[in-house]
């Protein structure tokens, strides 16, 4: 039919102005370097299989990232210091008759097994290592403070993390991390922090996406949404939120 | 879900987030290129591959298709993001005749269609999607359809009537059906939601 030859003809002039030619894509190489930086990245990421018992993708969590020094002002906050690391098993993981949850961190290596338990028993907790949580904090200015102190078991109630959030209980080895006035960085980005809160709560939304590379949050910042209002706490070394999977990758923080 | 069936699925998940990686990782970086500046490129198409991680489940036996999909929203949130920080800095751009959004081309200068080219950019933005969607992205228009959230019905008549347009403008023979980009702030082409 001549509709159909001139449609041909038609998408071979379009091919032609293809704006990228096939020499300029990744080669095989690049796609395995790619698929290994993704996984590299993300190993924390994975199909979000409990969704819908969680109530769907809009009320994923995000996540309560608790850090370092401060951490006695923050109810659910804590700091693993790890010195002697002998005993094990490496980690228990308790669920008491009140309703709380005890973790007790005895080795590095209790991280894992530590947060498959608080996952099978549906608390939205989960521990990172110091090097992690360093991550959240390394951008941020340093001040002069005391580590909180050698806390290796905390107590918390499932029932105090927010809704949507997760708790993020950071491993921490202290000395090499430093320590980061809460105070201080509010005060010279808490602007900055409302904006990226915000945009950052947008994106979540429209995109399902949690792993956002340039989330900025510290201060403490609230964004509203049409959902109601989505409050993010940051105080810097304290708590941080952070979007889910970005646990473990790297994150940019700060003011840059 | 016992740890080890728990492992054992885990394991499953990453050999088919690999396969599926490998499979269409150049069509998604393709199919952005095409539409996104080359800054952006390599973080649309990572959060691409990871929302297709994450949903693994919900990807399916056509997966390319869902995976432009993705690609084109987040390639629309990027764009509504980049409107609004830079509208300002965009609109003297464009009054000095340069667009700072628009995706680099391969093409040098001297291979360029003009004609096609004008005629391209006087089309609605969803006609030229319809159309690059089929003769760059090289679907198929069902499998078009289901990126631009259409009916496979649907989009045959918009595909059908997109080339009419194409083929008026390339003659002349018509006037656009909407005003010549520059006389208003466009860069939303796929950002209608």
């Amino acid at each position: 039919m001549t509709d159909q030859t001139t449609d041909a003809a038609l998408d071979a002039r379009l091919r032609s102005a293809d704006p990228v030619s096939a020499g300029s894509l990744p080669t095989e190489a690049d796609t395995e370097a790619a698929l290994r930086r993704l996984l590299a990245s993300g190993h924390n990421v994975g199909p979000t299989r409990r969704r819908t018992r969680l109530g769907g993708r809009r009320t994923r969590p995000r996540l309560l990232a608790i850090g370092t020094a401060g951490a006695a002002a923050v109810a659910a906050a804590i700091v693993f210091l790890f010195g002697a690391t002998t005993t094990p098993p490496a980690f228990a993981v308790n669920r008491n008759p009140d309703g709380t949850v005890t973790v007790r961190l005895i080795k590095l290596s209790g991280v894992g097994g530590a947060n498959q338990k608080l996952a099978a028993i549906g608390v939205r907790a989960k521990i990172v290592t110091a090097m992690q949580a360093a991550q959240f904090v390394k951008r941020q200015q340093p001040c002069q403070g005391k580590p909180a102190g050698a806390v290796r078991t905390i107590t918390f109630d499932p029932g105090s993390i927010p809704r949507r959030q997760v708790l993020i209980l950071s491993t921490d080895r202290a000395a090499h991390l430093g320590y980061y006035s809460a105070a201080k960085v509010s005060a010279a980005i808490q602007p900055l922090a409302l904006q990226r809160a915000q945009a950052f709560v947008k994106r979540a939304r429209a995109t399902g996406i949690h792993t956002q590379k340039k989330i900025v949050i510290a201060g403490s910042a609230a964004a509203r949404g049409k959902q109601g209002p989505h409050t993010l706490r940051v105080f810097c070394g304290t708590a941080v939120v952070v979007p889910a999977g970005a646990v473990g990758k790297s994150v940019h923080f700060g003011n840059g | 879900m016992t740890k080890r069936n728990a492992a054992v699925g885990a394991e499953a998940d990453r050999v088919r987030f690999e396969g599926l990686f490998r499979d269409h990782h150049v069509a998604v970086v393709a199919y952005v290129r095409r539409r996104a500046p080359q800054d952006a490129v390599d973080d649309i198409v990572g959060e691409t591959f990871l929302v297709a991680w994450r949903r693994l489940d919900c990807v399916p036996v056509e997966q390319l298709p869902w995976l432009l999909a993705v690609a084109r929203n987040v390639l629309a949130t990027q764009r509504r993001g980049a409107v609004r920080r830079s509208a300002l800095t965009l609109r003297v751009g464009r009054a000095a005749g340069s667009r700072s959004e628009a995706p680099v081309s391969d093409r040098l200068e001297s291979d360029v269609d003009g004609r096609l080219q004008t005629a391209l950019a006087r089309l609605a933005p969803k006609d030229r999607e319809a159309l690059t969607l089929i003769a760059w992205d090289g679907l198929q228009p069902h499998e078009a359809a289901v990126v631009v959230g259409d009916s496979a019905g649907a989009f045959r008549v918009r595909l059908h009537r997109a080339r009419q347009r194409l083929r008026a403008l390339l003659d002349d023979r018509l006037e656009p059906a909407r005003p010549a980009p520059g006389t208003r702030l466009r860069v939303e082409e796929a950002a209608h939601d």
